[in-house]
């Protein structure tokens, strides 16, 4: 079980692996990094994709517990599936809440 | 890793349920099954969870569990779910929220996170129980009987967004099963709704177990979307 100190560095690159994996619908993503973006660039069944696979590698991979698409990502002005970095920093944010609730 | 085929089966404290998984077993699957309560029964390659359908955190929790032991589904039978017969002025909606939340954010739920699991092998049968109720409009079961409309519904849509992950979703309604979900029927109302059927008896759990089979064959990919109402209702 994740503590709510997995580091910045492994929460990216594990976003960076699974971004790699994901069928774009189009271009193949090439290099990725933190300003790769994401909403745009993945067509919608991609990004659902990418979303369910990226919650079952933080589970499997970093032992964290999350659900990326809660009502809060759905309805933030500012998505957090903009990039590899605001989706980082979200991750990274539910896991300390998470955390907090006792349930990380 | 065991390499039988898994089927998780939900409301299997008795009932259809309890038929199905046994039925399961028979036919060589490692069944899991939920309910609110213990399974007071026992079958060779039944596991039991102890989870309410309508809690979504519970729900996550039953299919990690799932994914960590078998890392595979192939069939779901939505079966879990509550009735409350009563005329509609006698109603309270506390009992709406409850029937609603088990009986079609239940069946939500289950078929997401069994979704999520299923498209990894691209292969997926999901059977969701409905009910004959829907056709016949009884007088006493209005809500038990939109919140069943609402599951045809969702099958529907869900039978288009997971085709692409090869899974199916279809729906077996039976007419009225001798349960304990119709305890409550009174003898008379029972032998009038009968006596409107075109096959002139109750539904038996072999009825149902029968269609859910027509619906998880592999055979049957190219049957999605579909609700098979039994006895001709």
């Amino acid at each position: 079980m994740n503590n709510g100190n997995t580091s910045r560095e492994a929460v990216t690159a594990l976003v960076v692996e699974t971004l790699k994996g994901v069928d774009t619908g189009g271009e193949p993503f090439g290099e990725v990094d933190e300003t790769t973006e994401l909403l745009g660039r993945l067509d919608s069944m991609g990004l659902v994709t990418f979303i369910v696979d990226l919650e079952e590698r933080l589970n499997d991979d970093l032992g964290m517990t999350v659900a990326l698409a809660t009502d809060r990502a759905l309805s933030q002005r500012q998505s957090p599936f903009r990039n590899v970095a605001t989706l980082t920093d979200y991750v990274l944010q539910l896991a300390d809440e998470s955390a907090n609730d006792g349930r990380a | 890793m065991d390499e039988r085929r898994v089927a998780l089966v939900t409301g299997t404290s008795g009932g259809i349920g309890r038929h199905l998984s046994e039925h399961f077993a028979r036919a060589g699957f490692l069944v899991e099954g939920c309910s609110r309560r213990p399974a007071e029964w026992e079958v060779d390659g039944y596991h039991h969870h102890l989870v309410d359908v309508g809690d979504e955190g519970q729900v996550r929790d039953m299919f990690q569990s799932i994914r960590r032991r078998h890392n595979r589904l192939d069939v779901i039978v939505n079966n879990a779910a509550i009735a409350s017969m009563n005329h509609s002025l006698l109603t309270p909606g506390s009992i709406v929220d409850s029937i609603l939340t088990t009986n079609v954010k239940g069946v939500f739920l289950v078929c997401r996170e069994g979704a999520k699991l299923m498209r990894r092998a691209a292969y997926g049968r999901i059977v969701n129980i409905g009910t004959a109720v829907v056709p016949l409009r009884i007088e006493g079961e209005a809500v038990y009987a939109a919140s069943k409309g609402a599951v045809e519904t969702l099958t529907r849509i869900l039978a288009r967004e997971f085709a692409e992950f090869g899974i199916t979703c279809n729906v077996v309604a039976p007419t009225l099963v001798e349960t304990d979900i119709i305890r409550g029927v009174p003898r008379e109302k029972l032998d009038r709704i009968v006596a409107s059927l075109p096959i002139k008896r109750l539904a038996t759990f072999e009825d149902v177990s029968n269609a859910v089979d027509f619906f998880v064959r592999p055979e049957s990919d190219y049957v999605t979307g579909q609700v098979l109402y039994l006895g001709g209702a």
